[in-house]
């Protein structure tokens, strides 16, 4: 084996491993995306910086650390996600303006969907190296 | 008025700093290891420092501008490797040293160093300087050849031979160009010096950057590689070098780091300056050629086939190009991609401040442009460059980088783009 020769495997594995960590976090994607999208068009010719800066979109904090202005996630004990821009803090409470709470629920039973309320259908395909290019769909090592 | 002046005793050292200009009234110093006599002028610009060492009984005046300094030092500062190094050159005559190390560890010194000393025994040195984003031997983005005909205080005054157009401020991306351009300097070094010196850039860590040193090692072929490390940190670069050929040397202890802002606002100096006075060379696409780019090398097409907003089409292997002026939507694409293959749009007007090579046809760099225009309809490429003969331009070379003729870095360009 020799070297990488560019930083494109650093970034498609650190790609990979941020949506797998936030998965059920849709806020979380959305930023680390939309700043994938920012640096790319800026920097295209550097991956490398790409890699060295995407890991840090999504930082853990201590609510003492918390500042009035900043985009926060906030997972609370009793499971639920809420995200939101820090309005306020007083002693006792964080305020968020802008907030939303993250939902996955999963639906164990078969759902119907009037085809009229559909606003917009997009199908999902997986595993397109195989069907597109067999021969490079690999054995995993 | 009377300027300052020192009386130095043989042996003394002093760290001489920029803004700072001297004069030797009588007998002689080395400054970065070149001889200078009485009548000799040395200007030492704001923020660099040199050694300056008494050879014999000797006098200087010098004048103190803006954070200029004079301060004696207990000892030398050259480590005693590096005299040893030049005393080995000096027996063995090499003909190509690589000189490796991380950023700021003084390869520029070094290198100026044994420029300067290689002379006083008759050597004549060529050094490639391979930092790109702040090259002292030619502008950034461009790699440069430069041969030690007299002493210099500082690599950038040593006399500019040749130049290779990389395109970036980083051999990142473009590690094809990098060790292409080295191979092209150090071919010219040769034929112009008794040894060629070339300086890798820092970058030493990771899969590219262990491949950029690896090749550039087997490419270049060195009769030596000299370390230059303050511990270990080249050891996982060196371990597949032939031992026999390496030389460990320290660092010079008064080498100071820059902090990428500082590297930062250099480029952009380096770079204003540059293109100082430049103005619009206007150039027949008809008789230039361009290179690292896709444009102009398949077959044009009737632009007005592809809709109003196509003001240039041509059609290449991989596909076809074409530059429009405003959105094209969607189905429009499809079609033309049903028939053509990939599309490679280019919005009019993204070519503004490319910065591109402007070669000559012995392939050798005339000078760098900054791209106004391109005018498809005229047949005409528009660039701002310092260059003033545009008869000797005959390729037009790509770079990877936005700037302005003010120095000021505006963006980076996709690779394939263009």
């Amino acid at each position: 084996m020799t070297f990488e020769e560019t930083e494109f495997q650093t970034l498609a594995e650190l790609l990979i491993e941020l949506v797998r960590r936030y998965r059920g976090n849709p806020v979380a994607l959305e930023a680390i995306l939309s700043e994938f999208k920012d640096i790319y068009k800026k920097v295209p010719i550097y991956p490398g910086i790409i890699s060295m800066l995407l890991p840090k979109v999504i930082r853990p904090a201590e609510t003492k650390e918390l500042a009035e202005g900043e985009e926060v996630i906030l997972t609370l004990k009793d499971g639920r996600t809420i995200s939101g821009r820090v309005a306020e803090i007083t002693p006792t409470e964080i305020k968020l303006a802008e907030s939303h709470q993250l939902t996955l629920q999963p639906l164990s039973e078969k759902v119907s969907v009037e085809k009229d309320s559909v606003e917009e259908a997009k199908r999902i395909f997986r595993e397109l190296l195989a069907k597109e290019w067999p021969s490079l769909n690999f054995e995993e090592e | 008025m009377k300027l300052p002046q020192l009386s130095l005793k043989p042996g003394e050292v002093y760290r001489i700093e920029g803004q700072l200009s001297l004069e030797i009234k009588g007998g002689k110093v080395s400054i970065s290891g070149g001889m200078r006599e009485k009548g000799e002028r040395v200007v030492i610009p704001r923020a660099k420092s040199v050694p300056l060492e008494a050879e014999s009984e000797a006098v200087i005046e010098y004048t103190l501008g803006a954070d200029g300094k004079v301060e004696r030092l207990s000892e030398r500062t050259i480590p005693k490797e590096w005299d040893a190094l030049i005393a080995e050159v000096v027996k063995k005559r090499p003909k190509t040293i690589l000189v490796m190390g991380n950023v700021d560890v003084g390869k520029t010194f070094l290198t100026t160093y044994m420029g300067n000393t290689l002379l006083r025994h008759g050597i004549k040195m060529g050094a490639v300087d391979s930092d790109v984003g702040q090259a002292d031997i030619g502008p950034p983005t461009t790699m440069g050849l430069g041969i030690f005909e007299r002493p210099v205080a500082l690599l950038y005054e040593v006399a500019k031979h040749s130049a290779y157009f990389v395109g970036s401020m980083s051999p990142a991306g473009h590690t094809l160009e990098f060790v292409s351009g080295m191979k092209w300097l150090v071919e010219h070094g040769l034929k112009n010096a008794d040894l060629v010196i070339v300086n890798t850039p820092g970058w030493i860590y990771g899969g590219p950057g262990r491949s950029l040193q690896l090749h550039v090692e087997e490419l270049i072929d060195p009769d030596m590689v000299v370390a230059l490390q303050r511990g270990t940190e080249l050891e996982h670069i060196l371990a597949p070098i032939a031992p026999q050929k390496i030389r460990r040397m320290s660092v010079s202890p008064k080498v100071r780091a820059r902090t990428p802002g500082e590297r930062s606002n250099l480029r952009g100096m380096l770079l204003g300056k540059y293109f100082e006075g430049s103005e619009a060379m206007v150039l027949d696409l008809r008789r230039v050629r361009f290179e690292r780019a896709y444009l102009k090398t398949g077959h044009p097409l009737n632009a007005s086939e592809f809709g109003r907003q196509v003001i240039y089409a041509e059609k290449i292997p991989e596909g076809i190009i074409l530059v429009a002026k405003g959105r094209m939507d969607e189905e429009t694409l499809k079609n033309i991609s049903s028939k053509f293959g990939q599309v490679r749009l280019i919005r009019a007007g993204a070519e503004q401040n490319v910065i591109v090579g402007l070669v000559n046809d012995a392939n050798e760099l005339v000078g760098l442009g900054i791209i106004d225009k391109i005018n498809f309809e005229r047949g005409q490429i528009v660039i701002m460059t310092p260059v003033k003969n545009a008869e000797q331009v005959t390729v037009v070379q790509f770079g990877s980088m936005k700037v302005k003729p003010t120095g000021e870095e505006v963006g980076t360009v996709r690779p394939g783009t263009f």
